[in-house]
């Protein structure tokens, strides 16, 4: 609480206020006291509103006599002689403060209010006036007045005191919630608002970064939404989310409050290698157990290799197409940190050789699960699959999207990886189709429960390898409680398979995959929509995402198969195919909203009457495509 | 058999008793004091707020206990307030950290997330100065201290 009687000149000093000798000028009634009698009428109140103000007693003596008053707690004569002060001297900011003080004490908050408001309208530019009026707002309840006045004085002041910010800080959470109700709030923003809100104020700052746990996970990458069922099992996308405004600087005076142990900095070009001998200095390195870096050409091996023997509980670490990076900086990772267990290193100038040296301390990375892994310019020869294998034995998940081995030969040594489940290829060559067939098979055998194989843009995929894969070898035990991964695949993707017929189809028709979430097959060129829809009635029960797109066969009776066989499916690509607008009605009636994308591009017959019904069906959250080459318009 | 609690100032409110126990410190006081007529004093929560809390208890009656799943993250779990809840949360902000200081003091866990998650959506995606114009801070820092942090937080924006 401020002094409520301002120090208003003692007997010593000369009075500031107006002798009461000059009645020309006091004769002007003041406007304040008059419009508080009206809501009050203390006992001697009538004679200050109704007689002239004529003062006989200098105003210092009233104001001695108020402040005695005021702390003998005798608020009402204390507001008298407020009153018949500023009778003499209307304007004093000192007196009307201290008289609105006395009506907030009396509980009177309409009067104090209004002298409140006096006083901004009078010294717009004293902070007094809006603490005042914050105060009493405050009492009141009136929150959002409260709000506006210290808003309102806080840019109208040059100064306002400690106080006044004390006051004014009154909805600031910060200063409001315990400590842990901060860290619930803050918990649920993402880093890039959490580092917003540093810059709000000082205390924000530093209450901020006073909380470890915020800082041990620096996230510059865009948030991504929580992926949906049906994306479970794709591959993931390497997405060029390129943020320039990221450099060195930033991730620097971001790890001050603690050594991170995430660093996720995306797609950062700006960032150079010198980052890493800086967090090496900083004592920073130590604890990181994630890092990823994508698509940046500005680190180099050295940085690196010496970066590495700096982080040995690397767990994560993704540098996906580091144009920079060869051979050498590789071969020091996989010996310096062994605990590694999801590595990204695709597009990255690499080759086999990385993996093939032998020396003592190259041991095999027995905790690596996740691989990726490749380079579309080189070639990889068998020896350097066969020492892939040989150093990552339990892998879970590998994607050699990018690598192109010496034809399909080369991978047969995956057939070791026992703890497989994921498996990605793309655009393999093959020599004949019986090779392909011949190697599928050494997988099967090798790979008990493989849930994801994607072998696309491969000429070897026949109806033989269809086979290997639902049913394995015939030379296989034929009392062996397995065959095939009909038993465990969930993703399948043979697009752009040129020599898939009908017939491998109808394998997965009378050997149902009852696992199966996935069947991608694009461009397929000898498949037709009777064999399709024997697959679907067969194995479709589970299906989540269905895609064939390219396929001129594909008509409405492939979608009433697909309303009838697959219960859960929520996305479809039927590109370029023969069906039509009932077709469409027919499956968007059925699943609504579950349905989340469609794409009926290049489907000239269906109506654009018909989309627009089959959009307003599946409503917002979901997206059907219908977009058609130029040279259809 | 309904519960009677008495709020700072000395307004008193009925309520079933499954409803009173959805905070746990009216919970535990009713199992170390037994069955009793007496109101229970609550001298930390003013008369309306307790009549928002109670509201809140109301409705969410027949919810069953929350368990906490430590593994959830945090972050994924923000924006998922329901309507009801959303509603209810639509006071000045005064009454909202009052209602987030009650359930703090009453130990009602559903309550107090869906307070923090509101205030964490009024944050979100504001600018500094916007957050400072919605909770009345006042900027303490100097013109150059403001550039320079927007300089490091450059990269932040549009995000």
């Amino acid at each position: 609480m401020s002094k409520p009687v301002p120090p208003a000149g003692g007997k010593q000093r000369p009075s500031p206020y107006p002798r009461p000798a000059n009645p020309g000028q006091l004769s002007k009634k003041p406007p304040i006291p008059v419009a508080i009698s009206r809501f009050n009428k203390p006992p001697s109140s009538p004679s200050i509103s109704t007689s002239p103000p004529v003062e006989h007693v200098p105003v210092n003596d009233l104001v001695q006599a108020a402040r005695k008053a005021f702390s003998d707690k005798d608020f009402a004569s204390a507001f008298h002689l407020l009153t018949r002060a500023l009778n003499v001297a209307p304007k004093d900011i000192n007196l009307l403060d201290s008289r609105a003080a006395c009506c907030e004490k009396l509980g009177r908050f309409n009067d104090a209010l209004m002298d409140a408001k006096t006083m901004i309208q009078l010294h717009p530019q004293s902070p007094k006036a809006y603490l005042r009026a914050g105060k009493i707002l405050r009492q009141q309840q009136n929150y959002k007045s409260c709000t506006r006045i210290y808003v309102a004085g806080a840019e109208r002041c040059e100064k306002v005191g400690k106080e006044y910010e004390k006051e004014a800080r009154i909805l600031d959470p910060i200063e409001r919630l315990p400590y842990e109700l901060i860290v619930m709030v803050f918990d649920t923003l993402t880093f890039a608002q959490r580092c917003a809100c540093m810059g709000v104020s000082k205390k924000w700052s530093s209450y901020l970064g006073s909380i470890k746990h915020f800082w041990l996970a620096i996230d510059l990458t865009k948030p991504t939404p929580p992926p949906a069922a049906y994306q479970k099992y794709l591959p993931p996308v390497a997405k060029a989310d390129t943020n320039n405004r990221i450099t060195n600087k930033t991730v620097l005076n971001l790890i001050k409050y603690a050594p991170p142990k995430k660093l996720r900095l995306g797609c950062a070009p700006q960032v150079t290698g010198a980052l890493f001998s800086q967090l090496i200095r900083m004592r920073r390195a130590a604890a990181l157990e994630q890092l990823s870096l994508r698509m940046n050409p500005k680190i180099y091996d050295q940085e690196l290799s010496l970066f590495w023997s700096a982080t040995p509980n690397l767990r994560s670490l993704d540098l996906h197409d580091s144009a920079s990076m060869s051979d050498v900086a590789i071969i020091s990772l996989l010996a310096r940190c062994p605990l590694l267990e999801e590595l990204d290193i695709s597009e990255c100038r690499i080759t086999e050789a990385c993996l093939m040296v032998q020396s003592p301390g190259h041991g095999a990375l027995v905790h690596l699960k996740k691989l990726v892994f490749g380079r579309s310019l080189s070639a990889f020869a068998r020896e350097g699959v066969e020492a892939l294998v040989a150093r990552f034995p339990n892998l879970e998940t590998l994607d050699i999207r990018t690598l192109h081995p010496r034809g399909i030969q080369a991978l047969e040594s995956l057939a070791r990886l026992r703890k497989l489940k994921h498996l990605y290829t793309e655009a393999i060559d093959t020599p004949s189709d019986e090779s392909t067939a011949l190697v599928v098979a050494k997988w099967v055998e090798g790979i008990p429960d493989l849930e994801s194989l994607q072998l696309t843009y491969c000429k070897g995929v026949s109806d033989e390898v269809m086979r290997m894969i639902v049913l394995g070898h015939e030379s296989q035990n034929p009392h062996a409680t397995r065959r095939g991964w009909s038993h465990s695949l969930k993703f399948l993707n043979l697009s752009y398979s040129t020599y898939l017929t009908n017939e491998g189809l109808l394998l997965m028709a009378t050997n149902p995959m009852p696992q199966l979430h996935t069947v991608i097959l694009n461009c397929c060129g000898w498949l037709d929509e009777s064999g399709l829809c024997q697959m679907l009635a067969g194995s479709g029960a589970g299906l989540c995402l269905f895609e064939c797109a390219r396929n001129g066969t594909i008509s409405n009776n492939l979608m009433e198969q697909l309303v009838t066989s697959c219960p859960k499916i929520e996305v479809v690509n039927v590109s370029n195919s023969q069906v039509t607008g009932l077709g469409v009605m027919a499956l968007v009636n059925k699943r609504g909203a579950e349905l989340r994308y469609l794409n009926l591009d290049g489907c000239q017959q269906v109506s654009a009457d018909a989309i627009e019904r089959a959009r307003a069906a599946v409503g917002d959250g979901s997206r059907i495509s219908f977009l058609f080459p130029r040279s259809y318009r | 058999m309904p519960v009677t609690l008495t709020s700072l100032d000395d307004v008193k409110f009925t309520v079933d008793k499954d409803v009173a126990e959805r905070s746990i410190l009216i919970k535990n006081m009713i199992e170390d004091v037994g069955e009793s007529d007496s109101p229970i004093p609550l001298p930390n929560v003013s008369s309306a707020v307790l009549k928002k809390v109670i509201e809140y208890c109301e409705h969410h009656r027949n919810d069953p206990v929350q368990v906490q799943d430590e593994t959830d993250d945090p972050r994924k779990r923000s924006n998922d307030i329901e309507e009801w809840d959303m509603k209810f949360m639509a006071v000045d902000q005064e009454m909202l950290f009052e209602i987030i200081l009650a359930a703090n003091y009453l130990d009602i866990k559903p309550l107090l997330d869906v307070g923090c998650k509101t205030v964490a959506n009024i944050i979100k995606g504001k600018t500094p100065e916007e957050i400072r114009k919605t909770f009345n801070i006042v900027n303490d820092f100097t013109p150059e201290e403001e550039a320079q942090i927007k300089k490091e937080n450059e990269w932040a924006e549009d995000r």
